[in-house]
């Protein structure tokens, strides 16, 4: 930065077509974990990961969002969607400026082509201590959790908030349940406070926080002690994260750790819609 | 440059918040960084580095948050380089961008162990005995 240049070096792009309608409570971060579970950590390594296809148009602007936050995660330099009615409505509602649409050039050149049939990801949780330590929600088995942890710049956005509120409306967290919701920016919280969502959390036995990284690093609060499990909207689950090496992290999406909130271990947002 | 030291060997997917956790990044101070570098997979690190001493380790490494403080932490401990099958994005570009030399090389990773002494290291030329 001295100099007032920066290096540059051009990845090569592996292209993920997406087809099919993803199913009730399977969103971005999902089809993520799933992306990355089936490629490993470092299965981008310093490459770009295109995300096309008709399946694209089932997915919202927060769903996008979540999943390019961590194709990082796969090891990617960055995740990229094509412009499509979705991105264009959304961009119309906040460009200050002009913009330009660049798309992938028709004979584009791409280390890699993978198909994902969307409506076969069922809800997915990374297990410790890796993201690409995947299980479908059925796997998982009996895990109780201590804390739950909903925001943070992979889903802590307009979209995980209501989700988060439709699932927790009129139910309490389990005994002992310490669930932390933080909204990703202060526009994001007023949404959620206009909507009344942030009573909603509040009478559920949540803890609301400002906008911040907070948990996801071990920054501060909900640091977690020995032995202590979470589950986490985060976006890594690396040993000793959010607090003490010996506990561990869960990652999912807001729907799951709502429910897990509830029921106090891993479960599927439609056990508790059920009734648990 | 020739350089010589003891090999600290680790495995895949060293992550940043194993090289330098979180808990320490309210100090920037390099040094400091430097007491807990790897201490949460590799308790002794800090007490047995040694000026020119070597990381050694196997894919991924650096893999995580773009906290330069991890590529920092290693190299006010003392390590001359890191050697490993290759590196994560942002680890890579921040060890270049602070000057802490890496170099991908699998038959090194391969035939290093934890504790073996490395010596007549020429990075100009990227190669070692």
């Amino acid at each position: 930065m001295v100099s007032g240049t920066c290096w540059m070096k051009v990845p090569s792009a592996i292209r993920f077509s997406l087809t099919g309608k993803p199913q009730k409570w399977v969103g971005g971060k999902d089809i993520i974990l799933y992306i990355i579970g089936m490629i490993g950590v470092d299965g981008a390594c310093y490459q770009s990961m295109e995300l096309i296809g008709e399946g694209i148009k089932h997915l919202s602007m927060d769903d996008r969002f979540t999943m390019a936050n961590m194709t990082v995660e796969a090891g990617a330099k960055n995740g990229i969607f094509p412009v499509d009615d979705v991105t264009v409505r959304y961009i119309k509602q906040r460009a200050a400026k002009e913009y330009a649409v660049y798309k992938a050039d028709e004979d584009a050149e791409y280390r890699n082509s993978y198909h994902i049939d969307l409506s076969a990801i069922r809800p997915t949780v990374a297990l410790p201590h890796l993201p690409e330590n995947i299980r479908a929600i059925d796997e998982i088995g009996d895990i109780r959790i201590d804390q739950v942890v909903i925001g943070s710049c992979t889903n802590g956005r307009t979209e995980d908030m209501r989700i988060t509120a439709q699932i927790l409306k009129g139910r309490k967290t389990a005994k002992g349940m310490r669930l932390i919701i933080i909204p990703a920016t202060q526009n994001i919280y007023l949404t959620a406070l206009k909507e009344g969502w942030i009573e909603t959390f509040i009478r559920a036995g949540a803890v609301v926080s400002t906008p911040t990284c907070g948990p996801c690093l071990g920054g501060h609060m909900g640091i977690l002690a020995k032995g202590e499990k979470t589950v986490a909207t985060t976006n890594r689950n690396f040993v000793g994260r959010m607090g003490h090496p010996e506990s561990e992290i869960y990652l999912a999406s807001p729907a799951v750790a709502a429910a897990t909130a509830i029921a106090g271990r891993i479960v599927n947002p439609e056990d508790v819609e059920g009734g648990l | 440059m020739k350089i010589r030291g003891t090999a600290f060997k680790y495995g895949d997917n060293v992550d940043t918040d194993v090289i330098i956790p979180a808990r320490h990044l309210n100090s920037s101070d390099h040094e400091e960084l430097s007491k807990h570098c790897m201490e949460d997979i590799d308790k002794c690190f800090s007490d047995k580095v040694k000026e020119g001493d070597f990381i050694v380790a196997g894919s991924n490494f650096g893999c995580g948050s773009s906290r330069e403080h991890a590529p920092i932490a290693i190299k006010a401990a003392g390590i001359s380089c890191v050697i490993a099958y290759s590196f994560a994005r942002i680890f890579y570009r921040n060890a270049i961008n602070i000057g802490l030399p890496i170099l991908e090389c699998k038959e090194a990773v391969k035939n290093i162990d934890y504790g073996d002494e490395l010596y007549n290291l020429n990075l100009q030329r990227a190669n070692y005995q």
